[in-house]
């Protein structure tokens, strides 16, 4: 099972961890508090984005929290896992990091949020499994996920896969309530569930948001919970409690339209 | 003939079960604080025969299949738009066929088609309801979505006091279309409601539906507000009701510490 921790500072030597946010200037704390980490475990560190927005965000927390790994930051084009004739696989240059550095090093490649969608979830998470058959190792990895990103029909099985395939994970704390609302869906396969989570999930249950296995070991989202976390998600009021969410999730149902109407829709008599 | 969508390939759940009427499997719950005590998840299992007739049950020519009422607004002259939604390619008929029937019954106004990226295609038909203004009323004000129907029989949850559900039969009765009597009433067994009202669920799950809440490529305000039948600041007005009522649920879900939970669940 999964243990959380309650920052990425304090991810051990041989982990494989999400980071679950819902924003980017989450993403950017926790991935500076990653490397903080690297820091005082005197561990090399590689941070890879294709987002040039996320570049700067990470190196201005990086001087911040971890001063003098702000090299371990760098860009790069495209994702940093591609696909191969058995999946998604690191790219060179990973797996080059990791064969120079037996010792163990900090590693994290934040692309996959980027690419995430319905197609493209199966195989993330197979590469995910794959991943974590690699341990035991002496590095530390991070996988970062925008919470908001995740397909909300999708959401228990992503979750639930995620907790498997990871040793450890840090729970955001985005502001927005649907986030907050969707991440409890890991807490059934999570060793050391916080019990103020556990409160919110037995509530949510009650209210008919949320609904257990027979085996009890899994929750998932009733028709009404879904919904729930799409108004959260997607109307004006909630989405604007994260303002700079890395998905703009902001429907102009209470102003003007700004872009034209799409053709999915077709009329019939 | 009601036009096809292109059909789209994929796996889909079908949730139906043929023969008997469903039987929803729920806990008990409490209410809540926006609901008065004594209003509860009173599941009913209604035959559709009635609603079709005199035309044959489309639902029956479909064993297995099924749709889901996830949706619906109702705008003034007893005019309801409603979303049905059913799996790519299982569904494509089924829904097919009931809009055949409720247009030909002169019900069924005007039809919208999309397939959305769950691999589902949503049928929002726009129908002209036979039937009194107070009728509807406390419909909306009872009836819970998603509705399941598929077989001869919807599966239909009314948030309701026993009075209530008197009420409705009465009010039906008086307008000269008896209702079937419903074959199984499941007493107080589901979850209580949240701080959303029955009708904000229906418009939440219509958003939801048409793909409005899943990010920034879904249809603009304008053309939902044209889908709908309601003008712009109509749909804004129902949206921020939607959104307070999510507020409330909001804040029943992350303050009700963990220490209070009772048996009753009701907040102190």
């Amino acid at each position: 099972m999964m243990r959380l921790v309650p920052s990425a500072e304090e991810l051990p030597t041989g982990s494989h961890a999400i980071g679950l946010y819902g924003s980017r200037t989450e993403a950017a704390r926790t991935m500076g508090s990653f490397l903080r980490g690297a820091r005082s475990r005197g561990q090399r560190a590689m941070v890879l984005t294709s987002n040039d927005a996320m570049l700067t965000l990470y190196r201005g927390e990086v001087r911040k929290q971890a001063p003098g790994l702000l090299d371990s930051v760098r860009r790069i084009d495209g994702p940093h896992a591609r696909p191969t004739p058995v999946g998604l696989r690191p790219i060179p240059e990973v797996l080059e990091f990791a064969r120079a550095h037996p010792e163990g090093a900090t590693m994290s490649g934040d692309t996959i949020p980027t690419f995430l969608d319905r197609r493209s979830l199966a195989n993330i998470l197979a590469y995910e499994d794959w991943f974590d058959s690699l341990r035991p190792f002496p590095h530390r990895g991070l996988c970062p996920y925008d919470l908001t990103k995740i397909p909300v029909d999708r959401a228990h099985e992503a979750l639930e896969r995620l907790a498997r395939a990871h040793s450890h994970g840090v729970l955001s704390t985005d502001p927005n309530p649907g986030v907050r609302f969707l991440q409890l869906l890991l807490l059934p396969h999570v060793e050391n569930p916080p019990a103020e989570h556990l409160g919110w999930l037995a509530r949510a249950v009650d209210l008919g948001l949320m609904e257990r296995d027979r085996s009890e070991e899994s929750v998932e989202l009733t028709p009404r919970g879904a919904n729930f976390a799409r108004g959260l998600l997607g109307l004006p009021a909630f989405a604007s409690a994260a303002a700079d969410s890395s998905r703009s999730r902001r429907r102009a149902l209470h102003g003007r339209a700004d872009r034209p109407a799409l053709s999915r829709f077709t009329p019939e008599e | 003939m009601a036009g096809r969508s292109r059909r789209v390939a994929g796996a889909a759940k079908n949730g139906a079960t043929a023969g008997a009427p469903p039987k929803p499997e729920r806990r008990p719950a409490p209410s809540s604080p926006r609901e008065p005590v004594g209003k509860v998840d009173r599941v009913l299992a209604v035959p559709l025969s009635q609603l079709f007739s005199p035309d044959p049950d489309p639902t029956k020519d479909f064993p297995g299949q099924s749709t889901e009422v996830e949706g619906y607004v109702v705008t003034p002259g007893q005019v309801v738009t409603v979303a049905l939604t059913a799996p790519v390619p299982e569904g494509v008929d089924l829904l097919d066929s009931i809009w055949s029937v409720l247009r030909r019954k002169g019900i069924g106004l005007r039809r919208m088609v999309l397939l959305d990226d769950r691999g589902r295609m949503v049928s929002l038909m726009t129908l002209q309801l036979r039937a009194s203004t107070e009728t509807i009323r406390l419909f909306e004000s009872m009836l819970l979505v998603p509705v399941h129907a598929g077989d001869g029989f919807a599966e239909v949850h009314f948030l309701a006091g026993s009075c209530e559900v008197e009420a409705l039969e009465s009010e039906i009765h008086k307008n000269g279309r008896p209702f079937p009597p419903p074959l199984t009433i499941r007493l107080p067994a589901a979850r209580g409601n949240t701080g959303l009202r029955p009708d904000e669920w229906a418009f939440l799950g219509l958003l939801s539906a048409l793909g409005v809440l899943d990010g920034p490529d879904g249809p603009t305000a304008p053309m939902v507000a044209e889908l709908l039948g309601i003008d712009t600041a109509t749909l804004a007005e129902r949206a921020r009701a939607v959104e307070r009522g999510l507020e409330g649920v909001v804040t029943g879900l992350f303050s009700w510490p963990s220490s209070h939970e009772s048996e009753e669940g009701v907040p102190s």
